[in-house]
């Protein structure tokens, strides 16, 4: 089957089995490693990517279900010589230890921080729910994600983020 | 490139690494990436053939059909297998690698496929039939192979009020399993290893002589990133993959799904009772019966079992203690002691019933325990309760307001407390642990250690301790296992109980490197001129004193390496701890709530805070999962921190941290932390479900029915409906 799509903004035209496993398409046949794969089964959320700027688990996704949709992974998101806002938030919070979970907490905090720029810590824990993190806690996390969102319309004077 | 004295030297370093960059954008790579994409095309796929019987005789393994399948290269079974024996203590028990003529669980390993391609190797695996005799009387086994009794004080003839409770707790499963995958190179009859962390001296030995080959052939390549989700160490996974390639002499790969994992710790049950007099409102006796549930092979549960009565006891003052135990063994999996060993099966079912003590008596349960404290073995325990009564007294449970409609009122709240003290009884054999730091060029600091299975949190430990030292950045310091060629002694032990012995070592090693760099500062300093590497960046307008890592830069014509061998070491501190749990049942729903979870810790002089930060968290969610989902086959969903409370906070105790700076310090942080807070949590837990509902809770994880209470019957009669 020929499926029509984009990954990452770019127009794709791939023929592959429409049951094959998203998952599986980008990591072994375009080697897009940064979705990982940890569970199979949609509970540990490391394989989080974009569907139409929705997070899905690659894993619980098959190809013939992503035709005419656009997808974006963690390579997607990477800008070029600069760390994208929650990234450096990542970083300068500690919140990586194996890092095996990033890649897949990255998507789904950038998705919240796009749909809400200023998420409350409950909303932040609810959003993270679906993703395992065995070494380095939560916290960190939490901690990273708050801090690239925008105050509260209250508390600033303008609710403008600073991009570079 | 030369310059004064007076110049001040100094080198814009990131302070990212590159490994933490790399992990942050999806770029670093795991086992299981090599796997997928990365693996180099002449590697061999390794499967394991299964037993599908609890208890089984298998007279022939038939792997004639095999022989056709194209790609398909060997079937490993026992009698390939120079030495058959399992690891450790399992092998004197007599567990195989792979089973010789009779299986003991579901899931026991009895052959080895091994192909060129994964296509051929799933038809392999169907492929191999083998000949079984299952045995029914063996399905439900269950045998007494050791037993125990832990005696202390003399009971009093005299009767007095007593409670008792039964209780179950489960084998605790790993809740967070993931695929596990690693390969295995083979080149010139040497073996390297790929996988999620580094092979233990032990495993190293262990391999050697299952292969029946030197230590010398056997390598491991340090994985950079820990494994995948913080990388475990797969007994299973190095024994296939070392067999698969020795014996092919091919390099190999293998992948485990989380199905074929089955990573348990012992189940405990029985039943406790507790006396206690009315009138001096003392503890008196603790009776009771421990079973232990081994699953097929016992391997360490004795041990684990004369921990769990000695810690039984927690920290009240019992005047005698009676404690009978048993091993028994199972048809399942073989166990292990994970998470807690002993200390969360058994420190529930005792603080529930010293609560319930307090309750009959009717005085508050921390005063109760206060007035019960062991004197002996449980230093500091005294200074715990006092927080966790300085944490309680601001709080009070608001009463249910009556004159509001149910629907509006909140929910049943209910509070609890649990405590318990963990002090290692005797030292273990001790051979030394051994530590060097280097100041390299490129001004890192390199800790090398002894201990080859460093996980990512204790690595992060050591940085941190040899920061405090040197007063700098923890993430200065890359730590790395150091692989010896020769091993002198086989036993040599894993992580854990080594590990706040290379932090003693650590600290060492790092004075002894500030005292070599602050000479070699005074002699750069004093000299007339001083000579820059190559990538120095110099700012002559500041005059700031130059720094341990700038010294990197200079022409060091030092020596800026270190080694410290620790070879005595003493008593390790104790860990007491406390929590202090709120829940919260919904009136209508039933639906329970953990609102806030507290935890007081002495754990001694620890360096590393936030690694005790995410003990709690990790102890918090480890004990959610026991309660209400410890089986691995349950369709819960896997509680993690943020199904818990909100608000969980730790308070440690103070210790003067900087008096030990001048002194060899004779401890950093106590032992099985984790373990603790683990238990203390969980304790809490109940008390606060206990207080809220009224009932006991016997059975762990916490049946349905204690959430959900059995209401009248109703019949809804539906109106007809029509679009």
């Amino acid at each position: 089957m020929i499926i029509e799509w984009s990954l990452n903004g770019r127009p794709l035209r791939s023929e592959v089995s429409p049951f094959r496993r998203l998952l599986d398409y980008l990591r072994s046949d375009l080697k897009l490693l940064g979705a990982k794969e940890g569970c199979r089964e949609g509970k540990c959320g490391a394989c989080t990517v974009w569907i139409d700027g929705q997070v899905a688990n690659a894993c619980l996704k098959l190809m013939g279900q992503i035709d005419g949709k656009e997808v974006t992974t963690i390579e997607g998101l990477n800008e070029k010589e600069r760390f994208t806002p929650l990234q450096e938030a990542f970083l300068t919070c500690s919140a990586i230890e194996c890092g095996f979970c990033i890649p897949g907490m990255i998507m789904t905090g950038t998705a919240l921080l796009h749909q809400d720029p200023n998420p409350g810590r409950l909303e932040i824990r609810e959003a993270l729910k679906g993703h395992l993190c065995a070494c380095t806690g939560y916290q960190k996390m939490l901690d990273a994600i708050e801090g690239v969102a925008l105050p509260p319309a209250s508390e600033g004077q303008a609710r403008m983020r600073i991009r570079r | 490139m030369t310059i004064s004295d007076s110049a001040y030297v100094r080198r814009f370093f990131s302070l990212y690494s590159q490994e933490e960059k790399d992990k942050v954008r999806g770029h670093a790579f795991y086992p299981t990436d090599y796997l997928s994409a990365l693996l180099p095309t002449e590697v061999a796929y390794v499967g394991v053939v299964r037993s599908p019987y609890a208890g089984a005789k298998f007279t022939k393994i038939d792997d004639s059909k095999i022989k056709d399948i194209p790609q398909m290269l060997r079937v490993i079974t026992a009698r390939d297998i120079p030495r058959n024996a399992s690891f450790g203590s399992r092998a004197a028990l007599g567990q195989l690698i792979l089973a010789e003529n009779q299986v003991r669980y579901r899931g026991e390993p009895v052959a080895l496929v091994v192909a060129a391609s994964p296509e051929a190797l799933q038809k392999g695996l169907k492929a191999v039939e083998i000949d079984w005799e299952p045995d029914a009387v063996s399905k439900n086994k269950r045998e007494q192979t050791q037993t125990f009794h832990h005696k202390s004080g003399k009971a009093g003839s005299e009767k007095f009020a007593s409670i008792s409770l039964k209780f179950q707790f489960p084998s605790l499963q790993t809740r967070y399993l993931e695929s596990e995958s690693g390969w295995v190179e083979y080149h010139d009859e040497k073996l390297t290893f790929h996988i999620g962390s580094l092979l233990s001296e032990s495993q190293r030995i262990w391999l050697a002589q299952v292969l029946d080959i030197e230590n010398s052939k056997i390598f491991a390549k340090e994985s950079p990133l820990g494994g995948q989700f913080g990388g475990r160490q797969q007994r299973e996974l190095i024994v296939f993959l070392a067999l698969a390639a020795y014996l092919t002499k091919l390099s190999v790969c293998l992948h485990f799904s989380p199905t074929e994992q089955d990573i348990g710790s012992y189940g405990y049950q029985g039943e406790l009772s507790v006396s206690y007099d009315a009138r001096t409102k003392k503890l008196l006796e603790l009776k009771g019966k421990i079973s232990i549930d081994a699953g097929s092979y016992a391997g360490n549960a004795g041990l684990v079992l004369q921990k769990t009565m000695e810690h039984a006891s927690s920290l009240y003052d019992f005047k005698h203690i009676d404690l009978e135990g048993e091993v028994v063994l199972t048809s399942t999996h073989p166990r292990r002691s994970l998470k807690g060993e002993g200390l969360t099966a058994i420190t529930w079912v005792t603080e529930q019933l010293v609560e319930s003590a307090a309750k009959a008596l009717e005085i508050s349960p921390l005063e109760f325990r206060s007035a019960n404290l062991r004197s002996s073995g449980a230093e500091h325990s005294d200074l715990v309760l006092q927080e966790v009564e300085k944490l309680e007294k601001p709080f009070r449970l608001l009463p249910i307001d009556r004159n509001k409609p149910i629907w509006d009122e909140k929910e049943i709240v209910g509070k609890g407390f649990g405590f318990q003290v963990f002090q290692p009884l005797t030292l273990k054999e001790f051979d030394q642990s051994e530590v060097s730091i280097e100041l390299l060029h490129s001004g890192t600091f390199l800790i090398r250690t002894s201990n080859l299975t460093l996980d990512l949190h204790a690595k992060s430990a050591l940085c941190e301790v040899a920061a405090n030292v040197l007063h700098t950045h923890p993430k200065a310091f890359t730590v790395e296992g150091k692989m010896k060629e020769e091993v002198g002694k086989a036993a040599r032990r894993e992580t854990y109980p080594e590990f706040y012995y290379l932090a003693q070592a650590t600290w060492n090693a790092a004075n002894l490197l500030k005292k070599k760099l602050l000479a070699a500062g005074e002699k750069a300093l004093n000299a007339s001129e001083v000579i820059l590497k190559e990538g120095a960046v110099v700012d002559q307008g500041m005059n700031r004193k130059m720094g341990y890592r700038e010294l990197a830069f200079t022409h060091a014509d030092h020596d800026v390496q270190v080694s410290f061998t620790l070879t005595d070491v003493g008593q390790p501190h104790g860990c007491s701890a406390g929590a202090v749990s709120r829940v919260s049942f919904h009136p209508l729903t039933g639906e329970m709530r953990v609102e806030s979870v507290k935890v007081v810790l002495d754990a001694g002089p620890v360096f590393y805070q936030k690694g005790l930060e995410i003990q709690v968290e990790t102890a918090v969610s480890w004990a959610m999962a026991a309660l209400f989902s410890s089986e691995v086959s349950s369709e819960q969903p896997i509680p993690t921190p943020l199904d818990g409370p909100e608000e969980v906070t730790l308070f440690t105790l103070p210790y003067p941290i900087k008096d030990y700076s001048e002194e060899q310090p004779d401890f950093f942080g106590s032992r099985g932390i984790t373990d603790v807070l683990m238990s203390v949590v969980l304790a809490s837990l109940v008390n606060a479900i206990r207080d809220a509902r009224g009932l006991e809770l016997e059975e762990i994880p916490m049946p349905l029915e204690f959430m959900y209470p059995k209401k009248k019957h109703q019949t809804v009669h539906m109106l007809n409906f029509k679009r």
